[in-house]
């Protein structure tokens, strides 16, 4: 027993030590971003960072599902672009205000997560990731071509209202935004029902054994997904001011793969700094805008092949190396 | 009809895969503190009873009872609750977690529904230090040596806080030393007032701990009694050696 809280008292001091260390980087991060519009006040930097902000939360909303829980998304872009739509052509066809709008896209996506999540708890691997790229596919086709009264399909649902009008404001209010729900996301992540999320990605039947109630968890991360993915789809409508067939396109789907992927599944973090780097990668290059679905694919495939824990991993690798060293160092 | 006095009551019971008849009509009970052993060729319907007993499986016909409760149509994870904990035969442990972190989470499940008081981490150190896994808390479960693969099965299965704990085949694949440490584990579960349930193809190591052993072929039960009385039992000799060998072992 004694060796045993010794054990435990190292495991404390670690911690301990690891703190400052483990709040550097953010703080670092949101320092920057809040200086960036004094320091490079381009509106179409900014432009660029909004929609980066917006899609980090985009990212985050999909590990928590894919990446934590384990239960593979391929038609993420559902939840993002029916929040969307909703806020779109409520506010700009029945007049609702912005803010009821809002509320109402978001619900719609935490709706629609309940109505994929239900026939999806029975189903594991590549049944479901078929029911869920279905049903985004079936959001694709009525906002392209059978539901196209409403949405006006490619050219789109327009003058939806903003919050506040501006550059500069809307990037502070997605920085803001994109924090919040970044750190939520990420302290759910790191909390007990995190740790029970991934017992259920490593085996679902040991986390029976446990006895976790996987339906109602698996359920949750759903829900969680699906509602932060629409929150970002919300604040994408009233920001862009028009909504239109890309926000629940198979590209958009598959960028949550893309940015999951490079910064690495299953850390929240990793996503979200892949959705960043990829977001203004493509923008800084927008001759590869056309080419987005190929360059996703290709990304997908030599991540998976070369670097599958993503850019997270390296960290890990550059940690064990110092730990390694400082253990012969030490000896 | 009164089943209270019993701890675990299997009434009837049969699971069906297609023609199949894995499990045929199995009526047996088990007594609180008991230890029973469960034997019998491969295909026998050992790990199928398993299945069945803690939920993993829907009986094609016939009830379980346990504690005098009904508990035939529960979820696995209504059965952990109750009290009832299994080990897999094929190990699934929770491969890139720690192996303290594999025991955590099904102490936070004991701890959530009030089985524990205590902080589920001294718990879980408690568990692992019980089936002499502590030093390896760090380690991701999936660098485990095979021996203590099946070790910290046991670790996780116990951290549940079960009344009942099914082990199925726990010393398959062990070294001989494995199987005389583990061995050890298992009577001090038993001798903490824990009733186990036991399949085994290991026959040393189930005959020695067994206080009754119970003989499976063809999904029925052909024998039902001491380890002796089992071995002595004409039919098990046959179903584990062919008629040939009961004329040799008859001389």
């Amino acid at each position: 027993m004694r060796g045993m809280r010794q054990g435990m008292g190292q495991v404390g001091q670690g911690m301990g030590l690891m703190q400052p260390k483990k709040f550097a980087v953010p703080l670092v991060f949101v320092a920057i971003a809040t200086i960036i519009p004094f320091i490079a006040p381009s509106v179409y930097l900014l432009h660029v960072l909004i929609l980066a902000h917006i899609f980090v939360i985009y990212a985050a909303s999909w590990d928590i599902l894919t990446g934590y829980t384990g239960q593979l998304n391929l038609g993420h872009a559902m939840f993002f672009g029916l929040s969307a739509y909703v806020v779109a052509i409520t506010n700009t066809m029945l007049k609702t205000p912005l803010f009821l709008s809002v509320l109402m896209g978001v619900a719609s996506a935490f709706i629609l997560s309940v109505a994929v999540g239900l026939p999806c708890l029975r189903l594991r691997g590549p049944y479901l990731a078929i029911t869920t790229f279905s049903f985004s596919w079936v959001l694709f086709l009525l906002a392209s071509s059978a539901m196209i009264w409403l949405s006006g399909g490619e050219e789109g649902v327009r003058g939806v209202k903003t919050f506040i009008v501006g550059t500069i404001p809307n990037y502070y209010l997605s920085l803001v935004l994109m924090l919040i729900s970044v750190y939520i996301l990420y302290r759910i992540a790191s909390s007990e029902t995190g740790l029970i999320l991934k017992a259920i990605k490593e085996d679902e039947d040991a986390a029976m054994a446990c006895g976790i109630d996987t339906t109602r968890y698996k359920l949750l991360a759903f829900l969680m997904s699906g509602t932060f993915a629409g929150i970002a789809g919300a604040f994408y409508a009233q920001y862009m001011r028009i909504v239109t067939v890309d926000v629940v396109t198979l590209e958009l789907s598959a960028s949550a793969i893309a940015f999951s992927l490079v910064g690495g599944i299953g850390t929240i973090i990793g996503p979200a700094m892949g959705a960043y780097i990829l977001t203004i990668l493509f923008e800084g290059f927008a001759w590869l805008a056309d080419y987005r679905v190929l360059i996703y694919n290709l990304i997908i495939v030599s991540f998976v092949l070369f670097l599958p824990g993503g850019l997270m991993s390296l960290r890990d690798l550059l940690r064990r190396r110092e730990e390694e060293g400082g253990g012969v160092g030490g000896a | 009809m009164s089943r209270s006095g019993e701890f675990l009551e299997v009434i009837n019971l049969s699971k069906h895969f297609k023609g199949l008849r894995a499990v045929d009509d199995v009526t047996f009970s088990v007594g609180n503190g008991e230890f029973l052993g469960i034997i019998g060729p491969n295909g026998a319907g050992k790990t199928t009873l398993f299945n069945l007993i803690t939920g993993f499986l829907k009986p094609t016909s016939g009830e379980i009872h346990f504690v005098g409760r009904d508990i035939t149509g529960m979820k696995p994870h209504e059965r952990v609750k109750l009290g009832i904990a299994r080990t897999f035969q094929v190990t699934k442990p929770f491969k890139k977690l720690t192996v303290m972190e594999n025991v955590i989470i099904a102490a936070l499940i004991a701890r959530k529904q009030g089985k524990i008081k205590e902080d589920e981490k001294n718990f879980a150190a408690e568990v692992l230090e019980k089936v002499g896994l502590l030093h390896r808390k760090d380690m991701a479960a999936e660098n485990l040596p095979h021996g203590e693969v099946k070790k910290l099965e046991i670790a996780r299965a116990l951290a549940t806080k079960p009344e009942l704990l099914l082990l199925d085949e726990p010393f398959s694949g062990l070294t001989g030393e494995e199987v005389a440490s583990l061995q050890e584990v298992i009577k001090s579960i038993h001798e903490d007032g824990i009733t186990v349930i036991l399949i085994e193809h290991v026959l040393k190591a189930c005959m020695a701990l067994s206080e009754r052993i119970i003989v499976l072929n063809y999904g029925k039960i052909i024998a039902d009694g001491t380890p002796e009385e089992v071995c002595m039992d004409k039919q098990v000799i046959e179903a584990y050696l062919g008629r040939r060998g009961l004329e040799f072992a008859s001389g």
